[in-house]
């Protein structure tokens, strides 16, 4: 299997020491993630912005067409929203800690893993979401992550041009002369459902749910070491999302820190990414805290799996664009 | 009455970054050709998500994609390329010089063009063993490349009968475990997985033919152009026509169902057809949310009733409006090197 064929290779890893991993690490831990979710795939992307360092057939993963049902500001927790800023012990001066406020979806799922884990390997990608069945555990302690940055360029990533969001008005003309085809009763209709309201029932007939979806895509960023997560998303008409949009859906704590507009590394566009600086210190704290709780010293973390608990810790940071069913059973 | 079939159209799905891959061909390569280019799409099988905060189970619609290695890559070079989870779809580019000649593209030409493809491979024979043309499309753009806007209008053609297909009970479809045993939907998941992983590289693994042993609790899985060989034993009732559904919906499949029965009218003769709407959940080979339909089509209907004639068709997707529009994609914010400067990092 995959698994065995890596295994070997990543004896002497650092990853545990600095929440760091390598290239080969991330391919590893890349194939990994295809393997358990077969709905991310590797690409190889423009040939002219090929890393040496990677595979040219593995050098980005991507997942298409990830619905997104609502928006982030309706996740939030009306009641029970305690705000866990997660400090260090002794960290005194940081008034800008990675806030994990209603992001319980995937701070829960995170933190109550490594408790109620460790039966075996193959079952961790599995157990990573099963939140149902493990049981409310008080909040552990405190985790620090600070943004470097200055005002200005956290000021910068929120500039957003309001004209920018493209209207079917702008099609000049294009009614003019309608087209017509023939009756088709056997076609279904479609119809448009505003996030906000009532999601239709199952049983409702005739009616297509329209949804914002998210192409996610991971890349391994070189000076960070840690891999690195860009989002595009397309509203319910598959119109590109304006970078205002796309904030919509990311926890707004974190809208103001950590998320910037960049261009792809492997492909020609510019899109939302979430800034890798802190990616490594989180990593290294939450592979500390699994370890911790981990009974079976044997049943230790491996780093091909570190992707899939990386993409737990971003489901913090964009709490209603649901790629998780891609690791649920 | 009888229940008349819906199937649900396609939604166009265009990345982002075929865009620009359109912009570069058209200026390096096409310039001033608007000839059709042959590129491939791509479908994954219909899902379903949970709405993680209802619980509740949300349906996808069908979604038909392109990507920039739709363009970059030749079909057959697309075909090679394409995912595990993805089903290809071939389809034909035409890329206009003006929005003058955008707009006033002969859009019934376009589709009669596309249906006629669809419907030679039928009578032909030809999608015995390339299934893959059932679904067929076409994409009508204009780059305006100056503003980064590309206006576009997606095709998906579908062979009208004269009446509608019904299913043969009131029911609708039914969910694979109501009919199938675990066995059986076991043996199900085995056999299609070798059929995909021999098929998958000539792009023909999303039509199949499907046979329940009853007696073995066994099924087994053939190509379109065994047909004679499934039916040789006079067993037809347990010989279904499958496949991979891109509709995630409970009542509807999905739009390559409607040139799948035509072939089925039209090349095999048949006026009533159990179909198997294979639906792979999470690409994971797990295929118990599949969907099994008894339709039938009326004894006088018909698709055609000259030889020489080819049926009606339809295909040109509708706009957000609901109407039959194209679409407009403004890419500036991601493409406009002024405005790609001001939010630099």
């Amino acid at each position: 299997s995959v698994r065995e064929y890596l295994a070997p290779v990543l004896k002497n890893s650092k990853f545990k020491e600095t929440g760091c991993i390598t290239p080969e690490e991330f391919v590893a831990a890349g194939d990994f993630l295809v393997y358990k979710c077969p709905t991310w795939s590797w690409e190889g992307g423009d040939p002219s912005k090929r890393r040496d360092y990677l595979p040219a057939d593995k050098q980005f993963l991507i997942t298409r067409n990830v619905p997104c049902l609502r928006r982030a500001k309706q996740m939030e927790y009306t009641e029970d929203d305690k705000e866990t800023e997660i400090k260090d012990e002794g960290d005194d001066n940081n008034d800008d800690g990675w806030m994990y406020t209603h992001s319980d979806r995937g701070y829960r799922n995170l933190y109550h893993f490594p408790l109620s884990v460790y039966k075996t390997i193959d079952e961790i990608a599995h157990n990573i979401v099963d939140t149902e069945e493990i049981p409310d555990l008080p909040p552990i302690g405190a985790l620090s992550i600070e943004d470097n940055r200055t005002q200005a360029e956290k000021d910068e990533d929120l500039e957003i041009d309001p004209d920018s969001i493209p209207d079917i008005d702008d099609i000049p003309d294009m009614e003019d002369d309608l087209y017509e085809e023939e009756e088709d009763p056997a076609a279904l209709t479609t119809t448009s459902v505003e996030p906000s309201k009532d999601l239709p029932s199952t049983s409702e007939e005739s009616k297509i749910l329209q949804v914002r979806t998210y192409d996610v895509f991971i890349t391994y960023d070189k000076y960070y070491q840690t891999p690195r997560l860009y989002l595009f998303g397309y509203d319910e008409q598959r119109r590109p999302l304006m970078s205002k949009q796309v904030f919509e859906d990311v926890s707004s704590d974190y809208v103001k820190k950590t998320v910037t507009i960049e261009a792809h590394p492997h492909l020609n566009i510019s899109l939302a990414s979430i800034h890798p600086c802190k990616h490594a210190d989180v990593m290294k704290k939450i592979i500390e805290r699994m370890a911790q709780s981990a009974k079976d010293p044997e049943n230790d973390l491996r780093v091909d799996q570190y992707l899939i608990i990386f993409l737990k810790f971003m489901s913090s940071v964009m709490p209603t664009i649901d790629y998780d069913h891609t690791i649920s059973a | 009455m009888s229940k008349i079939v819906q199937f649900a159209p396609f939604q166009s799905a265009v990345e982002a970054p075929f865009w620009h891959a359109l912009a570069k061909k058209k200026l390096d390569i096409f310039q001033l050709s608007d000839d059709e280019q042959a590129i491939i799409g791509f479908y994954t099988s219909g899902q379903s998500v949970r709405d993680t905060t209802t619980g509740r189970s949300v349906e996808i619609p069908p979604r038909l994609s392109i990507s920039n290695e739709s363009l970059e890559f030749s079909p057959r070079e697309a075909l090679q390329n394409l995912q595990v989870n993805n089903f290809p779809a071939p389809g034909n580019l035409k890329n206009t010089n003006t929005i003058e000649d955008f707009k006033n593209a002969d859009k019934k030409a376009i589709l009669n063009t596309a249906s006629e493809k669809v419907w030679q491979a039928i009578v032909s024979g030809e999608s015995d063993t390339c299934p893959m043309q059932l679904v067929n499309f076409t994409i009508l753009t204009y780059a305006d490349l100056k503003k980064h806007k590309f206006y576009y209008w997606f095709s998906f053609p579908a062979l009208l009968p004269s009446s509608p297909w019904t299913f043969v009970n009131e029911k609708g479809p039914s969910t694979i475990r109501e009919s199938f045993s675990t066995t059986e939907i076991n043996s199900l998941q085995e056999t299609y997985a070798e059929y995909k992983s021999q098929n998958q590289a000539n792009g023909n693994s999303a039509f199949f033919l499907v046979k329940r042993s009853t007696a073995a609790d066994k099924v087994s899985i053939g190509s379109l152009a065994q047909w004679k060989e499934f039916i040789s034993s006079g067993d037809t009732e347990n010989v279904l026509l499958g496949f991979v559904d891109p509709s995630g919906l409970r009542e509807h499949p999905g739009w390559p169902l409607r040139n799948l029965l035509a072939y089925a009218n039209v090349r095999l003769g048949l006026q009533r057809v159990q179909i198997l709407c294979l639906r792979d959940k999470l690409a994971k080979n797990e295929l118990s949310s599949s969907l099994l339909l008894h339709v039938e089509l009326e004894a006088d209907a018909f698709y055609t009733d000259d030889a020489k004639s080819i049926p009606k068709s339809v295909g040109w997707e509708k706009s957000i409006t609901g109407k039959l529009a194209p679409r407009l994609a403004d890419l500036a914010p991601m493409m406009d090197p002024a405005r790609l400067a001001d939010t630099a990092v």
